[in-house]
């Protein structure tokens, strides 16, 4: 009798989100598992029905029940698939429908809706669209996200805004302390993306060129939109580089040196190429000026006449 | 499976039976159902053959159709045990046997009649023949009644899809698979047979060589094929395998693929929890998106997942070392670096499965961080996991190549510093007892050669030279040897040892000729002509600096050759030809933003350009000054150890432009400087030319002031304080050098005094440890030629030679040379060392031959006349040209000839030396003397000149007393005394019968 006032109070004083169609779930309690519809909620009280088109609305505290699983979203499962399918265009409309289905019971942990907003922002970093991802993160609280992953995850998407802001210095500093932590391959590999693309742009080529293989091995492949990108980011710094530009030049030549600093990396660019070829690049055409480094390859049969 | 309930039309067509048979029926088929309830399947399996094997004779005619139920039933039994043979027949028999035609009234139908081809066929799948396999599937499809046959179609595509793989018909069985994958939820298709006919794909790909269809096939459905985390953990151990496969099968691209599909561990972990936690109070599995959530199987899920982390033991560590092989393998250290990189942090207790047995594999993956990290130098991390290796695994079979990663690596690559700490660390912990190891050798190589680099020349010296005593060319490897030979050669270079180093060097080149696998070539061909002009041989100075300007136009420090180039034309007087190199020295550097060798060149072409000599006009002043002016507009001067060096040779230029003040403000600014940087370069230099310009305008007096409280200088730099006193005795003795040769012996007198207490506040005020090589030298010199006491002089000679600062050594040499010759024997044999020494490596012209001279009188004095003729012929030989000591030289030369028996080559010496020399009467008169004896007593009747030796030795010395009698008033009392000799000789003579005395003019 007391709860029940309790949550009259909660549902008079409009704390409940409500929704229709309702969200499916599998309550216990007393030991006894039995589904509901639940058409409003809040942290701790539920409206339901028992049948799916029920119209007896009953009304229970969350710490009431036994347990309470909330059924997946078909649409989550759909965006899920897109998003694994590396679909992600397609995904986000998927995880925002997810996203609104669950909106009312968004405050329980673990909720499908916040898990469908968080793999929304995750499509729009794959996506690189840094302003989408910085919108949907000032709106975004992880306080009901389970994974210590997935907050992480939020950690590292402030550190793409540094993209936008050019904070190479700052962004680089972060990266590669972040790195030396124990983190899945896919958060592994933005790190090492990021910090070789702050190299990069800080003029420091060998540090970069060792942080986008980290990128290109951090997740064997699985995040290709990162390792292909670190590979053609590799290439253009390869190509851009004087000392490089210098040994194509004497490429063939008695001039060419296979010690210079040039030469050396240009035959890494020739093997960044068959990386490319053999494990890297699937589904996408090496553009043929990174293509053409396969040229300035040093045959055995030439190295041992120059040694 | 509808087991359960025996179909109606059977029920009562067996109780129409004979009792006894029905009884039977019944029985079988009452225990079977009850077995199979159970799960009971081989002892249902059991009845069920029992069954058939009793009542199949006639059961079609007693039992009609119906009796199918118990062949469908064994096969299904023999299914569950896996007797796919007996699962097939059974099917088959009840497809084959049991058809429902012309059923008989009261006799059932066989309801299992079409649904035992679908059995039939996966069977016949399960037994690999999956032509029949698939006949009965299309079977299946032609001849079911869609209202009562019912199947699972994502299993049923599944098994097409897989039978087709296994036949290698990999479109038909994709088509199949994606039906399966593209309605995984309405259909309910499992992962474990999506797992395993993704399995099949990849075999038939694999035999096919079709790593398209495979990359094709994961790209549209990854969706599907990629679990969550925790599903997808169950299926690694596939995909590894998978992965594997397609790796030995030489599709690297397939095999990543298969890699991604697998889940990260962390990933399981995280995601096994958070579904854990979404269950919490369910008592039974949840039904989810097709999923079936088992509490505790994710429990079983995340225990395994962790308990591999915890081992090591995770997909993820067999992925990186194959991702580093293909790395390597291509040619991409770096890659392979990445990952070894990656192993060490995230997975520092991998371990992997080898020979059934979990292999820890740190061990092995540091040493390849280690090894891919000094391929790539990334030296850091090879001197970092080097360290962390050696202290890991002291006694690794992978220790000694570590150590000599490490130290090729930080040596090869400039890092000296950390080359020196890590070798000198081999070098201990390795003892006497490893003599010749490699380890030993690339240690000591490493050692030599890195304070060779840094210029820790002295302490180089030692250790080159051991190295090359105990590493020959058998005993180590060319190109250390060979680099060894360069380093050493160089090394003595840059201790001025010229003589030994320019044969050093020639012996280099000479055994190194060609350029091809002589990578040090230019540099020798550089040091050799720094060595030629250091001897001033500048002939072959320029002769190698033009084979290297020819040779190596690529070498890198092209700059620093043509100052070399333009120092040897200038000191030829071709200052036209110098000025050009050092324009294209500056013209290099500049473009090479070489900002040391720009400062540099700058000077050169200051002094060069801006040298005045004494009444010749220099119109070029002004360009001069440009030169000037831009070393100090442009910044040049900021660490140059050339500022001193322009802040004089730019004064004439200045003081024409008149900017005298603007001159010395500069140069006392940069003594000021100077006084505070480490070993003083140039301030020397720097404080005697601002002395020379700043005493223009000023008195002695006001120099003294001015230089006992010079502005900048702090009042505890002894050094440049002592500079500045030595300065000022510069001075006073220049200035009494002036009043000696205008006789004004008062003033000479009280210079000398203040010159005495001058040094004696130097000596009282200032430790010597503090004081420059400059100094030290001075107040050697002072008190071994101004003192009664020469021996004090030995400390502060001895002081430079202790020093690595090599400024000064040669004076310091000659100094402490000229004490010794004046001691014992012994004492002596040190000072002809001594004097040897600076007379080969010395630059200073004057000063090699004054050592010469004086080596030849220590010889002499020591009764080494050999060694006097021969160096006395070096000295008056054509290639030296020296002249300042010809008559004493002469002189001793005749007194070695005398004593080794060569009488007429001493009486030849003594008459050039008498003859030539007559005012020089201490030289003179010992010559004559010794002459007239000789021919005294060889008493020849005829000398070759007319007359006899005893007449010519009388004529000779009256001849010499006639020239000089005149001036015997004029003669110092030691020359009288010798003239004395002279005199009495010529009377001794004159008494004898044998000798003609004219008579008296």
């Amino acid at each position: 009798m007391k709860a029940f006032l309790l949550i009259s109070l909660l549902f008079a004083s409009g704390v409940f989100a409500q929704q229709n169609p309702p969200v499916v779930a599998l309550a216990v309690k007393d030991g006894k598992p039995f589904p509901i519809w639940i058409s409003a909620a809040s942290d701790r009280a539920i409206r339901y029905t028992e049948t799916a088109r029920g119209t007896v609305y009953r009304e229970a505290l969350v710490k009431s029940l036994d347990g309470l699983y909330f059924q997946m979203p078909v649409a989550f499962q759909e965006g899920l698939e897109l998003f694994r399918g590396h679909k992600f265009e397609e995904a986000k409309a998927k995880f925002t429908a997810a996203a609104e289905a669950h909106r009312i019971v968004k405050d329980f942990p673990g909720n499908w809706s916040i898990l469908a907003s968080f793999y929304l922002m995750e499509c729009s970093r794959l996506l690189m669209e840094l302003d989408e991802l910085q919108a949907q993160m000032d709106k975004f609280d992880d306080e009901t996200l389970l994974r210590e992953n997935h907050k992480k995850q939020i950690e590292i998407n402030r550190y793409w805004d540094a993209i936008r802001s050019e904070s190479w210095t700052r962004l680089l500093t972060i990266a590669e302390a972040e790195i030396e932590t124990p983190l899945p391959g896919y958060q592994r590999v933005q790190l090492a993306y990021l910090a070789g693309l702050a190299n990069e742009k800080l003029g420091n080529t060998r540090d970069s060129l060792t942080f986008y293989n980290k990128a290109m091995t951090a997740d064997f492949g699985a995040s290709d939109v990162y390792s292909i990108q670190a590979a053609l980011n590799a290439f253009s710094l390869l190509k851009e580089n004087p000392d490089v530009q210098v040994a194509i030049r004497l490429f063939g030549t008695d001039e060419f040196e296979e010690a210079s600093e040039g030469a050396i990396l240009l035959e890494e660019a020739v093997a960044l190429v068959k990386v490319w070829d053999k494990a890297i690049g699937v589904g996408k055409e090496l553009p043929s000026q990174f293509r053409e480094f396969s040229k300035y390859e040093i045959k055995e049969e030439t190295a041992a006449e120059g040694s | 499976m509808t087991f359960g309930k025996l179909p109606l039309a059977l029920l009562i067509s067996l109780l129409t039976l004979g009792s006894s048979l029905a009884q039977d029926v019944n029985e079988f088929h009452a225990n079977s159902m009850t077995q199979m309830q159970a799960g009971q399947w081989a002892e249902a399996h059991g009845t069920l053959t029992e069954a058939t094997e009793a009542l199949d004779d006639s059961a079609m005619a007693r039992f009609g159709p119906q009796f199918g139920w118990f062949w469908y039933h064994r096969g299904f039994a023999a299914m569950k045990i896996q007797q796919y043979e007996d699962a097939a027949t059974s099917f088959q028999i009840c497809y084959e046997k049991y058809p429902n035609q012309n059923v008989e009234a009261g006799k059932g139908n066989n309801v299992y009649h079409k649904l035992a081809l679908l059995k039939w066929g996966d069977a016949l799948k399960a037994t690999e023949k999956f032509a029949e396999a698939l006949d009965k599937y299309a079977r299946f499809l032609a001849e079911r009644d869609p209202t009562r046959d019912k199947f699972q179609p994502g299993v049923f595509n599944l098994n097409l899809a897989f039978c087709n793989f296994k036949l290698g018909n990999i479109e038909e069985g994709t088509k199949h698979f994606k039906t399966a994958l593209d309605n995984k939820r309405e259909f309910n298709t499992p992962d474990r047979g999506i797992m395993s006919t993704f399995a099949t794909l990849v075999e038939a790909v694999i035999k096919a060589k079709d790593e398209a269809a495979l990359l094709n096939f994961i790209a549209e459905n990854r969706g599907v094929l990629e679990l969550p985390p925790f599903l997808g953990h169950e299926f690694t151990p596939l995909l590894m395998k998978l992965a594997q496969d397609a790796k030995e099968a030489e599709m690297l691209k397939g095999t990543f693929q298969l890699y991604s599909l697998s889940p990260d561990t962390r990933e399981v972990v995280a995601d096994a929890k958070a579904y854990l936690k979404k269950l919490e109070g369910q008592p039974r599995p949840v039904k989810d998106q097709g999923v079936t959530l088992v509490p505790s199987e994710i429990e079983t899920t995340l225990e395994r997942a962790q308990r591999s982390a915890s081992q090591g033991d995770v997909s993820e560590v067999y992925k990186f070392l194959n991702t580093a092989t293909l790395h390597e393998e291509v040619g991409n250290v770096r890659g392979a670096y990445a990952v070894f990189h990656q192993l060490e942090l995230y997975h520092p207790d991998a371990h992997i499965m080898k020979e059934g047995q979990l292999t820890p594999l740190r061990e092995f993956n540091l040493y390849n961080l280690v090894r891919t990290s000094s391929l790539i130098a990334e030296l850091d991390s090879t001197e970092k996991f080097g360290s962390r290796f050696l202290d890991m695994f002291p006694g690794s079979e992978y220790e000694p190549e570590v150590q000599r990663l490490m130290l090729t690596s930080l040596f090869w690559n400039g890092e000296y510093d950390d080359a020196i700490e890590v070798a000198t660390s081999v070098l201990e912990k390795l003892g006497s007892d490893a003599s010749d190891s490699e380890q030993h050798d690339i240690a000591s190589f490493v050692l030599a050669g890195s304070k060779f680099y840094i210029g820790e020349f002295f302490e180089a010296a030692p250790l080159l030279d051991a190295y090359l005593e105990r590493y020959t060319e058998e005993k180590t490897e060319e190109h250390r040897f060979q680099a060894a030979l360069y380093f050493r050669a160089s090394n003595l270079s840059r201790l001025q040892e010229w003589t030994r180093a320019g044969a050093e060097l020639d012996a280099f080149l000479a055994k190194y000729p060609e350029a091809a696998g002589n990578p040090y070539l230019p540099f020798a061909l550089y040091d050799r002509a720094n060595v030629h002009y250091a001897q001033e041989e500048f002939d072959e100075a320029l002769t190698a600096l033009e084979r290297v300007l020819n040779e190596f136009p690529g070498f890198p420090i092209l700059d620093i050759v043509y100052n070399l180039k333009g120092n040897v034309q200038q000191s030829l007087d071709q200052r036209t030809e110098a000025e050009e190199s050092y324009r294209s020295a500056l013209e290099i550097a500049e473009r090479t933003n070489n900002r040391p060798v720009v400062g540099e060149s700058l000077f050169y072409l200051t002094a060069l350009i801006g040298e005045v000599k004494k009444g010749v006009e220099n119109e070029r002043l002004p360009e001069a000054a440009a030169f000037y002016d831009r070393f100090w507009n442009e910044g040049y001067r900021e660490d140059s150890p050339f500022k001193a060096k322009i802040a004089v040779a730019g004064i004439p230029a200045l003081q024409d432009a008149e900017r005298n003040e603007e001159a010395l403000d500069r140069l006392q600014t940069v003594i000021a400087e100077l006084s505070r940087t480490q070993g003083n370069p140039g301030l020397e230099e720097a404080i005697n030319s601002y002395t020379e310009a700043y005493l223009e305008e000023n008195t002695l007096d006001q120099l003294k002031e001015h230089y006992y409280n010079f502005p900048g200088i702090d009042p505890a730099d002894s050094a440049t304080r002592a500079l500045l006193r030595i300065a000022v005795i510069g001075i006073v003795e220049e200035q009494q050098k002036k009043a000696l040769a205008e006789d004004d012996t008062d003033r000479a007198s009280a210079n000398e005094a203040l010159i005495k207490v001058l040094f004696q506040d130097l000596r009282r005020e200032f430790d010597p440890k503090v004081l420059s090589n400059f100094i030290l030298v001075r107040l050697g010199d002072f008190l071994r030629t101004k003192t009664s006491s020469p021996n004090e002089s030995r400390a502060f000679y001895e002081e430079v030679l202790n020093r690595e600062d090599i400024s000064y050594r040669f004076p310091a040499l000659f100094g402490l040379a000229e004490v010794l010759a004046d001691g014992s024997e012994s004492s002596k044999k040190q000072a002809v060392d001594y004097l040897q020494r600076v007379y080969q490596d010395s630059e200073d012209r004057s000063q090699r031959e004054k050592a010469l001279a004086r080596l030849i009188d220590v010889q002499s004095s020591l009764g080494n006349h050999e060694q006097v003729i021969e160096k006395a012929g070096v000295y008056l030989g054509p290639d030296t040209n020296f002249r300042k000591n010809i008559i004493p030289v002469q002189f001793t030369l005749g007194e070695s000839y005398l004593a080794t028996g060569r009488t007429e080559e001493a009486m030849k010496m003594f008459g050039q030396v008498w003859s030539s020399n007559l005012g020089l009467v201490s030289f003179s008169a010992p010559a004559i003397l010794a002459w007239s004896d000789i021919g005294w007593k060889r008493n020849q009747a005829d000398s070759g000149s007319g007359v006899s030796d005893r007449q010519g030795a009388y004529d000779a010395l009256a001849l010499y007393h006639k020239q000089l009698s005149g001036s015997f008033e004029k003669m110092t009392p030691e020359d009288q005394a010798l003239f004395q000799k002279v005199e009495n000789r010529m009377n001794t003579y004159a008494a004898n019968p044998a000798v003609e005395v004219p008579a008296a003019e």
